[in-house]
């Protein structure tokens, strides 16, 4: 054992003190009375005393000198030292969206926080403890505290994340933490059930019947002015009814009540006449344990596809027709010359066998470009003429790359001339190259605009009388003019592609919860958002001046509504080994306890002897 | 300032109030006490035959219209009393807040006062050890008591007080009024021979007990060394607790209860006062309900 402040103990000397007081106030009190006749008298009448009453006062004297002593040693703060009886403590807390699920008035995440400050409390001072959230990710919350409050503060502190729960991930950061440190207890804390599990202690939170039903999989069509949207539903407890609506605009429009057999998918439909719609919300209006899958809210993908569009160019036929049959661009053709005097602004320029001199900002075509500008994020080396061969369409298995030569056949576009380049950035993507040369190239030039590159001219080709170019026209203005967004619904724990369009500033998105992230538009063509929560996100961002918000909605992970689940065994692999650490005991509370209870005690002989309470 | 104060609103109530005695008066003079032998107050009691030399005064002519015999009226005697009233004189009386010799010395005085009123002769005695002294002797009228009360205030309590000797070596007389002891009566001196002495003369005993409040409920706790005040060699020296206080107060109503059988055992009253008790309650409480005064 020992002590905080030794000097504490110096209060002991208050003990002989005591018994000095005791011994002076033991005294018999002098007092003349008129008579001493009745108090002799009343030997006669004195019953059989007490024994115990005769020892009130050195109780009492007893009680003080105890008093005194913890007073003095709760002052000096001993600790006192358990050998072996500290432990190292490894918590891995189960976070994904499950755990939000109510089982009472708590929720399983919150069951689980008391679960693991219930083992906290129990434990020995001198321990440490790590906690670890798991959800698609693993956090380490903290790692190896021994103080016993800040780790219950801050296991307090964690939420739980809506996100899929990841076994493999779970194993993994508890296996982790057990090879750091074989001396560790591992508490799982978890809804989920384990048949078999080794070298983890599973704090198992999951109720059995909790009544909970999902819908999902929302899809709808809007043509000729009806919208017909569909869902599925299920209900994972019990068979149940339940009521569907329809909400359009937030105004409900449809109802509709479904039997939900247990564990069958029932697929429900709703048609609603509207000329337009922003949005659309199908939900299970009945309550249960986990309201957050219980319905989906879809966006109307809404973007403006009236593109601005200079086309400079001596012979600019083939760019402004296939434009003008897109529909979708507002086009404006100029010579070179022309060019030099352009103040305004356009969302595309077109430079058809000319070059800028230098590149403007917004999204550009370079068409046979057989000079090198400057941030075009290439070199020309020689044009090389009378090939009349067919070109190569990309065979990249590159998303990106698949995605822009979409519906493009490609196998029989011949070209007379071409111009070779080299020095090209990394992040361009050729589309069709002609002998290891790239013909047709996208990316980002050294402005960060969009940037499309033709290696020959359109009248040197038989491309522009295909219908491949205007399929690739098409897709090539979908880059060049990308929506800010792709896609309205997403699964929660999915990630959201945000297109940065030319011109944009200021994007940032709302989380559900209503944090703002605030997106890196720095670099590259597009940005990725975490979606971590369920409920809307809303993007905002100023295009050309304007402010503009698109909204996308994050669903609940259906993996995540289902109650509980048998999952594969837990086994962490090795052997734990003995921490051998000691553990400390501060006995203050204790003494503060025993302080109270001589208190009373006190205070009960002293009324026992004041007032003779018997 | 002395230690009796009595109001003299008080008193003039006090004349309202008659006291009752039980013993046939045997007083030699006039006064206002019926008394069982016949008499000349004007109040009739029965008829006896004329015998010559009544006086004839008292011949009832009336009736010997009637019946041609000669009857004499007879007429019930009324005497005077001579009240004696014992005041226990000891140092012990000194104790208590208020003290218990204020309320013996108001006591004794409205008791004379009483007698007076009643025309009846009042006697105080303070008696000291074995020595009853006489402070107001044969005390008769309204004017004498004015002058002579004040000589209750002249009393000194110390030493202690043997009332059995006092009483016995005094001048107790016979028949002829109350005999009032005011004392606590905490002593184990043999009070009891004083009583019977009394009744022996046929006094109408009337015995109060004056007590203080801490005599009667003691106070104090813990561990007490208790000097008498009579007698500094007698000492009580014991943790007092409840215990003793219960025992304390057993003993108290024992000794009360053998007084006051004592005296009712020979016709005589008992009366325990606290010290701190109203005179009004006394008198016009405790005493009529107890049938002294009426």
């Amino acid at each position: 054992m020992s002590f905080l402040y030794p000097l504490g103990l110096l209060g002991l000397l208050a003990v002989p003190v005591i018994i000095l007081i005791y011994i002076l106030q033991s005294k018999y009190t002098e007092q003349t009375v008129p008579s001493n006749y009745l108090w002799h008298l009343s030997e006669r009448f004195l019953k059989k005393r007490n024994p115990l009453s005769g020892l009130t006062g050195i109780i009492s004297l007893i009680l003080q000198i105890l008093t005194v002593v913890i007073v003095s040693l709760a002052i000096a703060r001993p600790i006192i030292t358990l050998p072996n009886a500290a432990n190292d403590y490894c918590f891995i807390l189960d976070a994904s969206g499950s755990m939000n699920m109510q089982e009472g008035k708590k929720t399983r995440f919150e069951l689980a926080q008391e679960e693991i400050v219930g083992v906290i409390k129990k434990s020995k001072s001198g321990s440490s403890y790590t906690l670890i959230t798991v959800s698609d990710e693993s956090v380490t919350v903290f790692d190896s505290l021994t103080e016993k409050d800040a780790a219950i503060d801050l296991v307090r502190k964690t939420a739980a994340e809506h996100t899929r729960g990841d076994h493999a991930e779970l194993l993994g950061a508890a296996q982790k933490a057990f090879d750091e440190k074989p001396t560790s207890a591992v508490y799982l804390a978890t809804d989920k059930s384990y048949a078999k599990h080794d070298n983890v202690e599973i704090l198992d939170v999951g109720g059995e019947n909790v009544a909970n039903h999902a819908l999902f999989d929302v899809t709808y069509a809007h043509t000729g002015g009806v919208l017909k949207a569909s869902a599925n539903a299920v209900s994972y407890a019990s068979d149940a009814e339940v009521e569907v609506r329809l909400t359009v605009d937030g105004e409900s429009v449809a109802t509709e009540k479904v039997s939900l057999p247990k564990d069958a998918v029932t697929p429900i439909s709703f048609e609603h006449s509207c000329a337009h719609f922003d949005e659309f919300r199908i939900e299970i209006v009945n309550e249960d344990g986990y309201a957050l899958d219980n319905g989906i809210t879809t966006y109307n993908l809404k973007s403006d596809r009236t593109y601005s569009t200079l086309i400079v160019s001596e012979t600019g036929f083939f760019f402004e027709a296939v434009l003008d049959a897109l529909g979708d661009s507002d086009v404006k053709v100029i010579s070179p010359k022309q060019y030099e005097s352009v103040k305004e602004r356009y969302g595309l320029y077109i430079f058809d066998c000319c070059e800028p001199a230098v590149l403007p900002d917004g999204a550009v075509w370079l068409i046979n470009p057989d000079q090198s500008i400057p941030d075009a994020g290439f070199g020309v080396r020689e044009t090389v003429k009378y090939v009349n061969d067919v070109i190569e369409k990309s065979n990249s298995s590159a998303t990106f790359v698949r995605h822009l030569l979409r519906g493009v056949d490609g196998s029989q576009i011949a070209v007379s001339n071409y111009v070779k380049y080299s020095g090209m950035y990394l992040r361009f993507h050729t589309l069709f190259s002609y002998d290891s040369n790239p013909l047709i190239f996208v990316g980002e030039n050294g402005k960060g605009n969009r940037q499309v590159v033709f290696g020959f001219d359109l009248h040197e080709s038989d491309f522009a009388l295909s219908t491949d170019f205007v399929i690739l026209a098409r897709n090539l203005l979908e880059y060049s003019f990308p929506n800010v967004i792709e896609q309205t619904v997403y699964t929660v724990g999915d990630d959201a592609l945000i297109n940065l369009v030319a011109n944009a500033e200021n994007l940032k998105a709302t989380a559900p919860s209503g944090k703002d992230l605030y997106i890196d538009t720095e670099n590259g063509s597009s940005a990725v958002l975490s979606l971590d929560e369920v409920g809307t996100y809303v993007i905002s961002l100023t295009l050309a001046g304007q402010d503009t918000q698109f909204r996308l909605y994050s669903s609940a992970a259906k993996e995540e509504s289902q109650p509980t689940g048998e999952e594969p065994d837990f086994s962490l692999s090795g052997e734990r080994v003995s921490a051998d650490r000691d553990g400390t005991y501060d006995p203050l509370p204790l003494l503060l306890v025993l302080l109270a209870v001589i208190f009373i005690a006190d205070w009960g002989v002293y009324c026992y002897e004041k007032y003779q309470l018997r | 300032m002395g230690k009796m104060i009595i109001d003299e609103a008080f008193l003039s109530e006090l004349e309202a109030l008659q006291t009752l005695l039980r013993n046939n008066v045997a007083g030699m003079f006039g006064g206002n006490h019926q008394s069982k032998n016949f008499g000349s107050s004007c109040e009739f009691a029965d008829y006896r035959d004329y015998v010559p030399g009544d006086d004839i005064s008292k011949i009832d002519w009336n009736v010997y219209a009637r019946f041609d015999k000669l009857y004499q009226k007879l007429y019930l005697d009324e005497r005077q009393m001579h009240t004696k009233i014992y005041v226990d004189a000891s140092r012990s009386m000194q104790h208590g807040s208020p003290e218990k010799a204020e309320q013996v010395l108001r006591m004794a005085a409205a008791f004379a006062y009483l007698s007076v009123a009643e025309m009846d002769k009042v006697s105080v005695y303070a008696i000291h050890g074995g020595h009853a002294d006489e402070v107001i002797s044969g005390m008769v009228g309204k004017d004498a008591y004015l002058n002579c009360i004040n000589a209750l205030n002249e009393i000194e309590f110390v030493g202690d007080a043997a009332l059995d000797e006092a009483i016995r070596t005094s001048k107790i007389g016979r028949g002829d009024g109350y005999s009032i002891l005011i004392s606590d009566f905490l002593t184990d001196a043999p009070y009891e021979a004083a009583i019977d002495k009394l009744a022996e003369q046929k006094r109408d005993i009337f015995c109060i007990q004056i007590l203080s409040r801490e005599e009667l409920n003691p106070q104090f706790r813990g561990k007490m060394h208790l000097f008498d005040s009579e007698n500094v060699g007698d000492f009580f020296r014991k943790k007092i607790d409840r215990d003793r206080v219960n025992a304390y107060k057993a003993a108290l109503k024992h000794v009360t209860e053998r007084i006051k059988m004592y005296c009712e055992a020979r016709g005589g009253h008992y009366l325990l006062v606290p010290a701190y008790q109203s005179l009004s309650d006394v008198f016009f409480g405790n005493m009529v309900d107890l049938e002294v005064l009426k």
